[in-house]
């Protein structure tokens, strides 16, 4: 008897549950229509906390645009955190993701590696997206949209932009007997041409010389864009314009390792660059410990002014600091700047393409731009945050868009990535005595060669 | 008579032998040569120990996270004098009661100037990532920097992880080699000895050769970044280890006591269970220990198999921690050190009977 | 007698019908043999495979080729660099610590008050049992290049030197060897020990009552004793070091350019860094090919007749 009811009532609560269960489906189901849900890949940089802050924004936005149309739709955001330490190691971790098939609908990106996610077919085409949205992307600065681009069209927005010098320090150019007229002349200098990378080697040595300073130049201790900015100067396109293959011009690298090699040579490069920690190089540089310091604009809003205490009004900053953009390899050559812009992009498998499409334009909206631009001192993408009062006040920004004239962006190769990875090793080998500047040169078509593909030699 | 004095001379007159004298510096040879070895091994002894204080003082006294050493040498200070001196009381003391008079006196003194030198600077505040999951701001915000950028996982949350995954592996490699080890110590069957010979192939074999095969081959069934992947291969590696060393605890168990409990007409799985493994006990211990310990510490399969980030583990946890906060805040780091050492150590410490005592079964000679 | 009792207790009645011969085998065997086969035979399969192809970062196989092996053969500058590194390392780690000063400390230790001999042992295991990344923390913050680092406080206020030492820049491999030795030295310290321990005591005493000093007791005693676990411990370590390169990523990352990028290391990076994973996979089959080698070679050394009847391990 009992052997019956337990069957019974087990048979009763089995249908409960599946009926339950079903409901609770049901509902879901009819719950998950509305709610879309987008995730959003993004690298921790405490130099861009608002690029998927100002994502998060959106979509509350986008929701209201949704509510006021009438569609059932609502977006949901998920930022999902990637601890990588760069883009570039961030970037190689997104492609093996999206290798696996675990990719996520939305992501920010460095520029230059664009061209390597759609060439494995991981991101959305967005030129008639873009074209549908002009209130979004409309005024968006032409010339950012060439480092959206790969070769058969638009793979990604712009999201800000910046621009890439010599910090120089002047307390320490003055103690070495440099005199003010000197010293306010060296950005137009170099502007013109004037100034060249030797001369800047020999300024380092000689302030070296005459003060307690210990460090002469100092640059990036990891794989980045801003040594490029060097290897640009020295002539190095590293893209072959007609054909868009990567070009690698033997003699034109050995120059531009050679004044690496110069530098270490002279003392004024240390030796173990490479080896040292970002915050350690940042630190020497801002306590008065080094005289120049190849880095970007932000590097102000995010560490210099917070952490470090520089004077963040305009007259006392141009009092002991200053930047130049890179010289000339010779006197009377082009100088140059490099701005590495952040892109957002959508994946090609995206939940809503469109909606992301929406997200994504709202959240390059100008004030929700300038509020990025403003708190970590990146450029804007649009004219008219120019003309937001607190853009104008951001005054690193505006003297940093004259930069902006003879600036130059890494090429959008699939591969450059990669080659960049290779030039930083070589860059390692040179500074740390292991390859002379012709050695590295070699060193760097081989390696291109033999793990590349389509690569050019000259 | 010159010749004479000469033969004399080269023939001494035999003295006595001088035991006391003999026996005295025997002992003082003997206790220089312990000396020697004692310095020797203290001198060797403290690259190692060192860097392990070095973490604890910090993760107690770091501020600003600066990573300090004056509380290090402020300790060793005390330590190190308070050591000797023990150890001076133990070999002058005459008797047992001088001996422990004379070290608690040392160990009272020692404690007195610990508190006054070292006591001030000691802080719980760098252990804030305990109970405050974004301490990354928190941390920033001490020095000024921008809010809100960097969202760690909570720790619990890692520690989880890696609790799972060790758990989990060590209850699988125990459960999976206690059962291979006892059928292969007692039953012979066809290719028992090609086994046992591919034991030691494999027991020896590169396993880190394989990350490449294996992550294609985790993708492929679909076991990529997730944490039952991880477990399996992990599980995988530790199984030859693990049935060697069961086999030989599994031959040492005398075969009367099964035989015993089979005529009294137990099943063999039944003898299995109730009767072998009860007297293995110290070979489980010992297997359970060593795959808990490794499986807390892996690092490269985790960080090579497990690729959205949305598990962490503390490996991973402490490498990020590591890179991000490091030059911010050297307290926080040790912090999350001494967190992540904790159970290692525990483990360590309880199993090192088995660790010392154990050779390998199998070695000539 | 083993095999007897067995054969006893089958015939005597207790009827084990072949379903539950079988049966447990099933259960006894087949998990282990299962996750063998799957977690080392199937990858080894896998391995040579894919050297074949030409997989990359897309998971993609497009097209079956031996040009990985061209590349290992006439291609790859790095290669005989690397190869000669790991001959340096390997070597330089095991005649220096994992051989010589396992030895020197088990010498040693036992020599002495057993506690404090234990505790000594004791501080030697703990490298190889705190986590890796701790364990290689600590050495990070130890040869820091500024001023904080405790070596280089260590040295520029015990010793004197005036500006702080770059460990990593100036002597990289030196870095690698010690901090592998550490982790390297406590395997062959315990089996030396074990095997000192078992050496008789009385042995010892007859020497001394021979007037043999302290040195020529253990030249003439303890070395003979240890000649097998000696090259039990060579083989083993040898093979151990030609294949981990955990330490080494976390410290160097494969060091200032390619100093101190070993096999092993070479190999994860390409597959993992550069997603040349069909070359990553030529590379490793070279390395797996050693492995068994050297693992069969170890078998010499081991007793087979007693590992087949009746291997000990002594619990005291």
């Amino acid at each position: 008897m009992l052997h019956c009811k337990s069957r019974t009532v087990a048979l009763l609560a089995a249908a409960l549950a599946a009926g339950s269960a079903g409901m609770m489906a049901a509902a879901t189901r009819t719950l998950a229509q509305n709610t879309v849900k987008l995730e959003l890949w993004s690298r921790q940089d405490p130099s861009g906390p608002l690029r998927p802050g100002n994502v998060v924004k959106a979509a509350e936005r986008l929701n209201k645009e949704l509510d006021a149309e009438g569609s059932g739709k609502r977006v949901q955001v998920v930022v999902r955190e990637s601890p990588a330490p760069g883009f570039d190691d961030d970037a190689l971790q997104l492609l093996k993701v999206f290798g696996i098939g675990q990719g996520p609908d939305m992501f920010i990106a460095a520029h230059e590696w664009i061209c390597a996610f759609q060439a494995d077919g991981f991101v959305l085409k967005l030129d008639d997206y873009i074209a549908k949205y002009p209130q979004h992307f409309g005024t968006i600065f032409p010339s950012l949209w060439e480092s959206a681009k790969c070769p058969d069209g638009t793979y990604a927005i712009p999201q800000d932009a910046e621009a890439r010098m010599f910090f120089y320090d002047k307390k320490l150019l003055r103690k070495a007997g440099y005199d003010d007229a000197f010293i306010e002349a060296m950005p137009k200098r170099t502007l013109s041409g004037d100034l060249t990378m030797d001369e800047l080697i020999d300024i380092a040595k000689q302030v070296m010389g005459k003060t307690k300073v210990q460090f002469g130049i100092l640059h990036r201790p990891s794989k980045g864009p801003d040594y490029i900015m060097v290897f640009q100067s020295y002539g190095n396109g590293f893209v072959d314009p007609k054909t868009g293959r990567l070009l690698l011009e033997r003699d034109k690298l050995a120059a531009a390792f050679g004044w690496f090699e110069r530098g270490v040579k002279e003392g004024v490069i240390p030796a173990n660059n490479t080896a040292m920690e970002f915050d350690a190089l940042r630190k020497q540089f801002y306590t008065g410990n080094a005289v120049f310091w190849m880095y970007g604009i932000w590097d102000l809003g995010t560490y210099a002014f917070p952490t470090y205490g520089l004077p963040s009004d305009e007259a006392t900053f141009f009092a002991d600091w200053g930047w130049i953009a890179a010289p000339a390899p010779k006197k009377g050559g082009a100088p140059g700047s490099l701005t590495h812009p952040i892109i957002y992009a959508i994946a090609a498998h995206a939940a809503d393409p469109e909606l992301a499409v929406r997200l994504l334009g709202n959240a390059s909206a100008a004030d929700l731009n300038t509020d990025h631009a403003v708190t970590t001192t990146h450029l804007g993408i649009k004219p008219e945050q120019l003309e937001d009062p607190r853009y104008a006040k951001a005054w690193p920004l505006a003297r940093a868009t004259e930069l902006l004239k003879i600036t130059r962006f890494l090429p959008n190769n699939p591969q450059f990535g990669d080659l960049n990875s290779i030039i930083f090793r070589a860059l390692q080998g040179v500074e740390t005595g292991r390859l002379s500047a012709k050695a590295a040169a070699d060193f760097v078509i081989d390696e291109a060669t033999a793990s590349l593909k389509d690569v050019v030699v000259k | 008579m010159a010749r004479q004095a000469a033969l004399t001379d080269f023939h001494p007159r035999p003295t006595a032998v001088d035991w006391d004298r003999m026996a005295a510096r025997a002992r003082s040879m003997r206790r220089a040569e312990a000396v020697a070895l004692y310095a020797f091994l203290i001198a060797v002894s403290l690259p190692i120990i060192l860097p392990y204080f070095w973490l604890v003082t910090i993760a107690f006294s770091a501020k600003a996270g600066v990573a300090e050493t004056m509380v290090l040498w402020r300790s060793m200070l005390v330590l190190v004098p308070g050591v000797i001196a023990f150890w001076l009381a133990a070999m002058v003391a005459r008797n047992r009661r001088e001996a422990w008079l004379g070290m608690g006196a040392i160990a009272l003194t020692a404690a007195i100037a610990f508190g006054l030198l070292v006591g001030p600077d000691l802080h719980l505040r760098n252990f804030i990532f305990l109970v405050e999951p974004d301490f990354a701001s928190v941390v920033r915000s001490r020095v000024g920097a921008v809010r809100g950028a960097v969202q760690f996982p909570n720790v619990w949350h890692a520690f989880a992880n890696s609790l799972l995954i060790a758990g989990a592996q060590t209850v699988s490699v125990v459960t999976v080699a206690s059962l291979a080890a006892y059928y292969v110590s007692r039953w012979q069957f066809p290719g028992r000895a090609g086994m046992l010979r591919s034991l030691l192939v494999l027991h020896a074999f590169p396993v880190l050769t394989l990350v490449v095969p294996m992550f294609l081959m985790l993708y492929w069934i679909g076991l990529l970044d997730t944490l039952f992947g991880v477990i399996l291969v992990l599980v995988a590696f530790e199984l030859p280890f693990a049935i060697f060393i069961m086999k030989g605890f599994f031959d040492a168990v005398p075969w009367d006591i099964e035989m015993s409990a089979l005529t009294d007409g137990a099943s063999r799985r039944q003898s299995f269970l109730r009767v072998v493994l009860p007297q293995v006990r110290n070979g489980l211990l010992a297997i359970a220990v060593f795959t808990f310990i490794r499986g807390w510490e892996e690092y490269i399969f985790v960080f090579t198999f497990l690729i959205r980030n949305t598990n962490w583990t503390m490996s991973l946890y402490m490498y990020y921690v590591r890179d991000d906060v490091m030059g911010v805040d050297y307290g926080v780091v040790s912090a999350v050190g001494v967190f992540y050492l904790v159970p290692s150590l525990i483990l360590y410490l309880a199993a090192q009977r088995y660790l010392m005592q154990m050779s390998i079964g199998g070695v000539k000679g | 007698m083993a095999a007897t009792n067995e054969l006893t207790i089958e015939r005597r009645g207790h009827t084990r019908p072949a379903a539950r011969r079988r049966a447990n085998f099933v259960i006894f065997l087949c998990p282990a043999i299962v996750l063998t086969v799957l977690f080392f035979v199937i990858p080894v399969v896998i391995d040579i495979a894919v050297s074949f192809t030409d997989l990359s970062r897309s998971l993609r196989i497009t097209k079956f080729t031996t040009e990985q092996y061209q590349r290992i053969f006439q291609g790859d500058r790095r290669l005989p660099e690397v190869i000669g590194l790991t001959f340096i390392y390997v070597f330089g780690t095991l005649a220096i610590f994992n051989v010589t000063f396992g030895l020197v400390l088990a010498l040693t230790t036992t020599s002495i008050n057993k506690i404090a001999g234990g505790f000594f042992r004791g501080v030697w295991l703990l490298p190889r049992m705190s986590p890796s990344v701790l364990y290689i923390l600590l050495w990070l913050w130890a040869i820091n290049p500024s001023e904080v680092g405790l070596l280089n406080q260590v040295l520029m206020r015990v010793l004197g030197l005036n500006k702080p030492l770059d460990l990593m820049t100036a002597a990289p491999i030196a870095l690698i060897v010690i901090s592998n030795g550490f982790i390297g030295a406590s395997l062959g310290m315990i089996i030396f020990t074990a095997a000192i321990r078992g050496i008789p005591e009385h042995l010892f005493h007859a020497a001394a009552v021979d007037g043999a000093g302290t040195v020529a007791q253990i030249r003439f005693i303890t070395l003979p004793a240890l000649r097998w676990p000696i090259s039990f411990v060579t083989i083993y370590q040898t093979l151990s070091l030609l294949v981990s390169f955990e330490y080494i990523l976390l410290l160097t990352k494969g060091g200032p350019f390619y100093d101190t990028t070993v096999y092993a290391l070479y190999v994860y990076r390409r597959a993992f860094e550069s997603g040349q994973y069909g070359y990553g996979a030529a590379l490793a089959f070279f390395l797996i090919a050693i492995g068994v080698a050297v693992a069969l070679l170890g078998w010499r050394f081991f007793d087979m007749e007693r590992l087949l009847q009746r291997p000990r391990i002594e619990v005291q």
